[in-house]
């Protein structure tokens, strides 16, 4: 499956929010122009909309949202609108231009009834009941969850290339004090600038993650 | 592809937008960093894991963890990655032992120690290394004479050929992998022999050994596509399954099938699974083929979705390289 066709189905995969007005639905048509706009090549357009897609998400769950990839979903179709609607949008002011339709995006979402309806599970533990029937039930349930997700973090480490797994160790071992020389020097020994190794290191813990997402999942 | 490029804020920066204490002018200057490209965007996703991490650790300071716990973890896929990150920081101290980093050694006495420490660590080490040999040389040894005892004493008692269709297959390892639910070695291996229906598996062949040794690898979506076999599976000697971990794309499917083949187009083990649970983005699945099936070689692993109604879509081709040691 290439990347803009699973871009598409992921998209489809999620709901909508129902309080953002839509008079107008994304067509497999727009999709494509929209495709277009980012590069010619398919396979290229497909990473850069993913691109644009997480920085649109990040933008919005930084922003306090909890719909974090529908809002994302919605901005990149009121992109294609305007495309549609005969807008020209270049490929190098595309995220810009994302950007902007972002605001508008989070100003009307704002308005909406998303603060009033959130569900148990999207609150942060704080506002959980404090007392529990089931404390115990469920603190047997926490331990068991988390000797589990160790258990698959250990499988998903092993399964990496050795220097990865040395990489992120290294990178990730001791105290907030000494961290920061100890990556300095990890930096020094590899050849490369800090920001590159930090940029190294999250993207062997972003596989470490969705591989420990979908063990645990199965579990 | 880019909004005008904006210098790279510093990680407290970073850490004060992620745990929303920034002023709008401020959010914004963060915004347009991070809309500069997939590198900015990663670097602000590093900033996060360290500020996960800091707070798994109790290293925030009693604000920043009140604002984490009331502004960030929000999300509840920041939450699970919280949980993630408490299993990293547990892994990490099984790694090290579970023990602090030791004070530098001032005191002379401590001096002289860590001269001679390290030395009788490595005798200690040394000695070790090579009682554990003689014993498994040892154990090597009874095993071949009781397999040799076997052998004659199952020529003496060869089962007749209709004995011989209703003995038990017992020479099929345990599936490690409860997720397989059939597979197929496609080929003989005569390097790894294995008891056969002519040859029953005596008490002592079917009792649980040790430890079976697992091999794996995770084969990643387009790290090797078109670009030959770009990722390396160390089999060592005594391995007897082998964990392919297929990062496939596309959702829905109620299985996968595996098809692994040699450079030559040689197919040598087939197998399937069931679709597990999945979060958004790519799942991972495992195939457990027996290391046996392996030679040093390139290899092609292509991995089919079957849908709910039967069809199959192709999910994943990935390409590796097998080094047996």
């Amino acid at each position: 499956m290439s990347a803009e066709t699973a871009a598409l189905t992921e998209r489809e995969g999620r709901g909508r929010r129902p309080h953002l007005k839509r008079a107008w639905e994304l067509t497999q048509g727009a999709f494509d122009r929209l495709l277009a706009q980012l590069d010619p090549d398919a396979q290229k357009a497909g990473e850069k909309y993913k691109t644009v897609h997480r920085s649109l998400s990040k933008f919005f769950e930084c922003r306090g949202c909890a719909s974090s990839d529908e809002l994302a979903d919605e901005t990149l179709n009121r992109v294609a609108r305007r495309l549609e609607d005969g807008e020209t949008i270049y490929a190098e002011q595309f995220a810009a231009y994302a950007y902007g339709v972002a605001r508008n995006v989070l100003r009307e979402h704002a308005r909406g009834p998303e603060p009033r309806t959130h569900t148990l599970d999207a609150l942060p533990p704080p506002s959980h009941p404090r007392l529990s029937p089931f404390e115990e039930e469920e603190s047997a349930h926490a331990r068991e969850s988390a000797e589990r997700r160790l258990e698959c973090l250990e499988t998903c480490a092993g399964a990496l290339p050795a220097e990865s797994r040395e990489l992120i160790l290294s990178y990730y071992e001791g105290g907030a004090g000494e961290r920061i020389a100890r990556r300095r020097q990890l930096a020094e020994r590899l050849g490369i600038p800090l920001n590159n190794l930090r940029i190294r290191a999250h993207r062997i813990r972003e596989r470490l993650e969705k591989c420990v997402g979908a063990c645990v999942g199965r579990g | 592809m880019s909004v005008p490029r904006s210098k790279a804020p510093d990680e407290e920066r970073l850490a004060g937008y992620l745990l929303g204490r920034l002023t709008e002018e401020e959010q914004e200057g963060v915004e347009r960093f991070y809309f500069g490209g997939e590198e900015n965007l990663d670097l602000l996703a590093a900033a996060e894991d360290d500020l996960i991490d800091s707070y798994v650790r109790g290293e925030l300071t009693p604000r920043e963890r009140e604002r984490f716990e009331e502004f960030f973890l929000r999300s509840p896929e920041r939450r699970e990655r919280v949980e993630t990150a408490r299993a990293l920081d547990r892994l990490l101290k099984k790694t090290q032992g579970d023990a602090p980093h030791p004070a530098p050694l001032t005191h002379p006495r401590f001096r002289r120690a860590a001269l001679w420490l390290p030395l009788a660590a490595c005798l200690l080490i040394t000695a070790g290394s090579a009682f554990l040999v003689y014993r498994m040389l040892a154990a090597r040894r009874a095993d071949e004479a009781a397999q040799s005892r076997r052998a004659e004493e199952d020529r003496a008692a060869q089962p007749t050929p209709q004995q011989q269709s209703t003995l038990p297959q017992q020479s099929t390892p345990q599936q490690p992998d409860s997720q397989s639910a059939r597979e197929t070695p496609l080929t003989p291996q005569p390097t790894s022999p294995q008891p056969t229906n002519s040859q029953p598996a005596s008490p002592q062949t079917t009792a649980p050994r040790q430890q079976p040794g697992v091999a794996s690898i995770l084969l990643t979506a387009g790290t090797s596509r078109g670009g030959g076999a770009s990722q390396t599976l160390n089999i060592a000697r005594g391995a007897e399954r082998v964990k392919l971990l297929a990062e496939v794309s596309g959702q829905g499917y109620q299985s996968y099938e595996a098809s692994l083949r040699t450079a030559e187009g040689a197919e040598v083990w087939r197998g399937s699974v069931k679709a597990g649970g999945r979060k958004r983005g790519a799942a991972v699945v495992a195939f457990t083929p027996p290391a046996r099936v392996f030679r040093s070689g390139d290899y092609t692993l292509s991995v089919t979705g079957l849908r709910s109604d039967g069809g199959p879509d192709a999910a994943g081709e990935y390409q590796f390289r097998v080094s047996r040691r």
